[in-house]
């Protein structure tokens, strides 16, 4: 692959589709698996992909390199548009008819809250929670969650400082569970 | 936890439809100003400025009748009126600029503005394009209204006055786009005015003599490159400020 930054100045200055199917091949795979691991179907994890790149070449003229590294800059348009399909009343239709089987795909061995989550429906309440929560936060708990970002990625990611992505996301942890453990009862 | 990848003949088809979906075919600056023009319409884009347009095209109008009454007192009428036409070109463009941009940044609606998908900066390029072609046609109005009884080559007094108006405007674009602040823009324009007046006074004969070493075709091609400069770079303006403000 021609080097990643000769390839975005030839989509900025020419519109080059070439290049622009280079990048996002390069890309294609990882943001649809942290897309898939959120929604668990390859239909829609294809289109939220889709919209992704869509948005990441439609304001590309906007990344500067010095800001920042572009897989930092891609990852922030991927959990906007994650958070956003979750805040969408497209979710909200859907997680009433999904079946509780699709749920298996959560089951993974994670920290804490992950590997609690053995039960189903216990998933598909974290979830239903989740989705409620302010962008922010939702923001670091999913890349945190689903694309094994580490506290200082995310805060690369997110433009902010990796205390403030700590705290945010403990914070948010202990009232996940409460929302959960409320549910429940 | 196991993903189910779609084939590479799928992720293939999404590409290309990313492609085609995501990279538009680029703005030229008419296009531009046709895509505006049929979002927004005249009438919102110069909404609140017309009285701006007004008082330019009017103390223009004034300076050039003080300088036509005044010039019979002058010795070399004629070579003067060359002077005039080229050092105060720019002046009703750089006027028309600084009095827009003064009294939208003290409106109350800037900060609206500049959220909007059509923000300041692009109603910014969009009235820059057309103050151009106001100042371009506004200076030749005058001095061939004006000047009409001397014996002067208005074909070389046009291409004098419009590459004196496209080289400022495109030194203004150019600044606008390198530096984030507008100081830059009232030093070339303070620094510019300076340069006019201290010429003018002593070394009017000096820059009389350069203007007229120049042949009028190398005017009429430097009016031609410095308009087209100028125009091609109103785009790069807009895409250099959507920068700044995405990363703000």
């Amino acid at each position: 692959m021609e080097n990643e930054k000769v390839l975005i100045k030839r989509i900025q200055k020419h519109g080059d589709k070439k290049a622009a199917d280079e990048l996002i091949t390069v890309y294609y795979k990882e943001i649809y698996a942290f897309v898939y691991r959120q929604v668990g179907q390859m239909q829609l994890s294809m289109d939220l992909t889709q919209d992704i790149f869509i948005s990441m070449l439609r304001s590309i003229d906007l990344y500067v390199p010095k800001k920042g590294a572009f897989k930092t800059w891609l990852y922030r348009i991927a959990s906007n548009k994650v958070v956003d399909y979750f805040r969408s009343g497209s979710y909200k239709n859907l997680s009433l008819i999904t079946d509780i089987e699709e749920c298996e795909f959560f089951l993974s061995d994670g920290e804490n809250m992950e590997t609690q989550a053995e039960n189903r429906a216990l998933v598909q309440k974290v979830m239903y929670h989740l989705s409620l929560y302010d962008f922010e936060i939702q923001q670091i708990m999913r890349l945190k969650f689903f694309s094994e970002k580490t506290f200082r990625e995310i805060a690369e990611i997110l433009s902010m400082s990796e205390n403030t992505v700590k705290t945010k996301y403990y914070k948010a942890l202990k009232n996940l569970r409460k929302d959960v453990e409320a549910d429940e009862y | 936890m196991n993903i189910e990848y779609p084939t590479n003949e799928q992720i293939k088809k999404s590409v290309e439809n990313i492609c085609n979906e995501g990279i538009k075919k680029r703005d030229t600056v008419f296009s531009f100003i046709k895509n505006m023009t049929l979002n927004l319409g005249l009438k919102n884009i110069f909404y609140g400025v017309y009285d701006v347009m007004l008082i330019a095209v009017l103390i223009t109008g004034a300076v050039y009748s003080i300088f036509y009454l005044y010039i019979d007192s002058l010795p070399g009428a004629e070579e003067k009126i060359y002077l005039f036409s080229f050092t105060f070109a720019p002046f009703m463009f750089s006027f028309l600029f600084f009095l827009n941009f003064a009294k939208e940044k003290s409106s109350d609606t800037f900060i609206i503005k500049m959220t909007c998908k059509y923000s300041f900066v692009y109603l910014l390029a969009y009235r820059m394009f057309v103050f151009s072609l106001l100042s371009v046609a506004a200076n030749t109005v005058y001095i061939l209204v004006l000047f009409a009884d001397y014996k002067i080559s208005f074909v070389t007094i046009i291409s004098l006055s419009l590459s004196s108006m496209f080289i400022y405007s495109l030194l203004l674009i150019a600044l606008l786009i390198k530096f984030s602040s507008v100081k830059p823009v009232i030093a070339l324009s303070v620094l510019w005015i300076a340069g006019d007046i201290l010429l003018y006074v002593y070394s009017g004969d000096l820059l009389m003599g350069v203007l007229k070493s120049v042949p009028l075709f190398v005017w009429m091609i430097i009016v031609v490159c410095a308009s087209i400069l100028y125009f091609n770079a109103l785009p790069k303006l807009i895409s250099k400020r959507r920068k700044e403000y995405a990363y703000s």
